[in-house]
């Protein structure tokens, strides 16, 4: 059974297509009868490898409705090279670049357009810093509606081309993605359109939650003492943090103790400020600035949640510059063959950081979340100084190798 | 006296006989707020401010697209402003 709870004054809203408490305007949280839910480990490691295996944890209730190009089943990688260059005792990537849009969104975009399906709906869309974008269309082609696409001018091309070749209409708007967010929520309640992270939220951020249920059941059914997420509007971390819990609480694990940990850019990093200074509200940040075009969000969305889960898991938040965040891409890239984007590589960056500033002890293991491929933010990559051309001549091969 | 359009999604339109767009007179968010409640009841004020009459965390008021926090509620207003109201929780990416 599915059905949504209003976070502030919980009551049941049922089962259906609304994204805000009719009462308080609260976020309304899906909610699974988990006495129900028979799920044990012998039956998930004999099942297809793909993010649906944990579908008694997702918000389906018709099968037939599930639109799959092959989200989930990531790689959780041991990087023994990087965590002794960041000096932690043990540390895992969980590399979601290796998604089918590279990039962890094919997650909650898989479980929504599968939603969209279930409520019948014609034509989908999402307000996307790039990623999401290319995922919501994607899935949106598999399905067979039409989609369409709200994204700041300033997305990189890369981002903007990929989600257009899925047939998506792309719409790019002059302002910040905050802009394109109020915009999408409009088209949402105008319009009809199923944003997937505006009025197909609830069902959407539950996708992400299969990224914990993977790291737990990749680790041997345990948590580690830390998980660094990436973060913008506090989405994810919140909904890894209800998976750990759901895991928990339906025999799958033991105990779930992971310090959850926000990783922002310091141009953009409400959480981490409203945290840091134990602030009691989250202050808009009205014009990001940074070159982490996928984090900067300046008006989070699950900001409080996010703070909670923070608070609540023990956890930590983090942010580092833009020069910082690219130093990781280049260190994630040449210690362990892992090219992630410029947002993806941020959880690195902030895990050394708040090492070296003795937040985070160095006898833990660590999960750092990688979210999202290097090739979609290869524009604000510095050009390599390693690349060298020459003419088609043994000479100058001979020379070259012979100085090198 | 500032004539301002105000903008609403259906949730809280709801609480305003379903009126999505309505014109308001009022000097200030303030005043344009106090003017919703007096015309829709206190179904409507008691979701937009609390018991101190301060902004509730989960609503946003733009002007003129430009996203107000609570301690600027008192922001004046001038003619032909366009207010935007929306429940917070309705976006994000990451």
């Amino acid at each position: 059974m599915v059905t949504l709870i209003c976070r502030e004054c919980n009551d049941d809203k049922g089962h259906a297509f609304v994204h805000v408490c009719s009462d308080c305007f609260g976020a309304l949280e899906v909610q699974y009868d988990l006495s129900k839910v028979r799920l044990n480990r012998e039956v998930l490691a004999n099942r297809y490898p793909s993010m649906w295996k944990y579908k008694e944890l997702l918000p389906i209730v018709d099968d037939s409705k599930i639109v799959d190009i092959g989200a989930g089943n990531t790689p959780l990688i041991r990087a023994d090279k990087l965590a002794k260059k960041i000096g932690v005792k043990r540390l895992y990537l969980k590399n979601d670049t290796t998604n089918p849009t590279y990039s962890f969104k094919d997650r909650p975009s898989s479980v929504a357009i599968s939603k969209a399906l279930e409520f019948k709906l014609s034509t989908v869309g999402c307000a996307s810093t790039g990623n999401l974008a290319g995922a919501t269309a994607a899935h949106a082609a598999k399905a067979g509606i039409d989609c369409l696409v709200f994204m700041p001018v300033s997305v990189e091309q890369s981002k903007v081309q990929q989600a257009a070749i899925y047939g998506a209409r792309v719409v790019l708007i002059r302002g910040t993605y905050d802009d394109v967010n109020r915009l999408a929520a409009l088209a949402a309640d105008r319009f009809g359109i199923g944003i997937v992270n505006v009025n197909l939220r609830p069902y959407y951020v539950e996708g992400s939650k299969t990224m914990a249920f993977e790291i737990v059941e990749q680790l041997g059914w345990r948590t580690p003492d830390r998980i660094v997420v990436p973060t913008a509007s506090g989405a994810l971390l919140s909904a890894l943090y209800k998976g750990l819990k759901e895991a928990e609480q339906i025999g799958l694990l033991k105990e779930s103790n992971a310090a959850m940990t926000v990783a922002q850019p310091l141009g953009c990093s409400p959480i981490v400020e409203a945290f840091r200074n134990n602030y009691s509200e989250i202050r808009t940040v009205t014009t990001p600035s940074t070159i982490v075009q996928s984090l900067a969000i300046g008006d989070p969305g699950d900001g409080y949640q996010a703070l909670k889960v923070v608070r609540e898991s023990g956890g930590s938040c983090g942010a580092v510059t833009d020069v910082e965040a690219l130093k990781a891409v280049e260190l994630l890239a040449s210690t362990e063959g892992v090219f992630a984007e410029v947002g993806g590589a941020i959880s690195i960056a902030v895990l050394k950081r708040l090492v070296d500033e003795g937040e985070v002890g160095r006898d833990e293991e660590v999960v750092c979340c990688v979210t999202g491929s290097g090739f979609k933010t290869i524009d604000v990559l510095p050009r390599p100084e390693n690349i060298t051309t020459i003419d088609a001549k043994f000479d100058q091969l001979s020379g070259l190798l012979r100085t090198s | 006296m500032a004539k301002v359009r105000v903008l609403v999604t259906s949730a809280l339109a709801t609480y305003m006989n379903n009126e999505r767009e309505v014109t308001v007179e009022a000097d200030s968010v303030r005043e344009l707020l106090n003017k919703l409640a007096n015309r829709y009841g206190s179904q409507l004020s008691t979701r937009l401010l609390d018991e101190s009459g301060n902004l509730r965390r989960y609503i946003n008021i733009y002007i003129n697209d430009r996203n107000i926090r609570g301690a600027e509620i008192d922001q004046k207003l001038n003619e032909g402003d366009e207010v935007l109201i929306l429940p917070a929780v309705s976006g994000g990416e990451l």
